[in-house]
């Protein structure tokens, strides 16, 4: 259990980021030594940090990976209409939709996309109260 | 906005940045609730959990804990550890209040004893003779390595509690004392031959 001789958070915090000076960590670490929940602290802290850090290192791989991976088909299937000239149209076909599979998976299209919804909501809305307020005037 | 920035004017209660401050840290302030309600065994609805999420940040804004940071560089850390703290005296004060044990705090809190003992007992034992049940099933045998293990050098002794009863990778011992991988490795190693040398001599005593 925490008693009064624990560390407060800010000092633990400073402890495990490496910015404590060397005589504060080597009192941390005597206490550390026969302190259970300072300890498990510690390595609870480092735990959700790792996971955290690991989470975030896959997602910004995965989406960047996919990418990478439409273009790729892409310009294969492309390079490919040319050397098999029989099967130009059917790999100039193919080429086609993964290059647009590429361009919608991109991160910037995406945001396009978001920013034209958003403005089509909104002209909506506006349509909706001007509709309104055309009603409310006709019916005065 | 910096991590920094953002610190002094949150700690000046300004209403923008606590905004920013909320949506850049409300995911990682769950995820610390989340692991310590696993880790407690406790097992709370999402509302309960947001519920918890919610004080920490009240918490932090009525008594401006924020000011307490010294450097953004600590920010996230010192995050989840203010979370972890704040889950666990909600779940105590919340077993008090219903006067009813949904779970022993103590116990699992604790819990890495039982499961240490084993790795205790297998590995410091003097010789196969003593590998007897009788002895395992005694804690007796665990209470005298955890004896001998307090009589250590305190950073042999903090490495090999991280070590055993955490049951942290010496990397992950390296990445918490902010130390060398090598000087971790060579901390465990001494420790343990210390200890085994200290428990061999102790069973020839007997």
């Amino acid at each position: 259990m925490k008693n009064r001789l624990c560390p407060n958070e800010e000092t633990l915090s400073e402890y495990i980021s490496g910015t404590l000076s060397a005589e504060k960590r080597l009192m941390i670490e005597k206490h550390l030594a026969f302190c259970q929940s300072c300890r498990t602290i510690l390595a609870e802290t480092h735990d959700i940090t790792r996971r955290s850090a690991g989470e975030k290192i896959i997602t910004r791989f995965s989406s960047r990976k996919r990418e990478v991976l439409w273009l790729t088909a892409c310009l294969i299937m492309f390079t490919a209409s040319f050397v098999f000239s029989k099967f130009f149209l059917q790999f100039l076909t193919v080429s086609f939709l993964l290059g647009i599979k590429w361009i919608l998976d991109s991160k910037t299209t995406k945001t396009l996309i978001m920013i034209n919804k958003t403005l089509k909501a909104e002209t909506q809305t506006d349509k909706e109260k001007t509709f309104i307020d055309q009603k409310r005037s006709l019916m005065d | 906005m910096n991590s920094e920035e953002l610190l002094s004017k949150c700690a000046d209660y300004d209403h923008t940045a606590w905004n920013i401050f909320i949506k850049r840290y409300k995911t990682l302030i769950t995820k610390s609730v989340r692991y310590k309600l696993a880790a407690l065994g406790v097992t709370f609805s999402s509302n309960e959990s947001n519920d918890i999420v919610q004080q920490i940040f009240f918490e932090l804004w009525e008594k401006n804990k924020l000011k307490n940071v010294r450097s953004a560089v600590c920010l996230e850390k010192w995050l989840i550890i203010v979370s972890l703290n704040i889950t666990l005296n909600y779940c105590k004060e919340k077993t008090f209040r219903d006067s009813r044990k949904i779970i022993s705090f103590e116990e699992n809190l604790y819990r890495d004893n039982s499961k240490s003992e084993k790795v205790l007992v297998n590995a410091f034992l003097p010789n196969e003779k003593f590998n007897s049940a009788r002895i395992l099933e005694s804690h007796e045998t665990c209470e005298i390595i955890r004896r001998e293990i307090s009589k250590l050098e305190y950073r042999q002794q903090l490495v090999l509690k991280f070590n055993l009863y955490h049951g942290k990778t010496q990397k992950d011992i390296a990445e918490i004392m902010n130390i060398p991988g090598g000087t971790v490795a060579s901390l465990i190693k001494r420790a343990k031959e210390l200890l085994r040398k200290n428990l061999n001599k102790f069973y020839k005593d007997i």
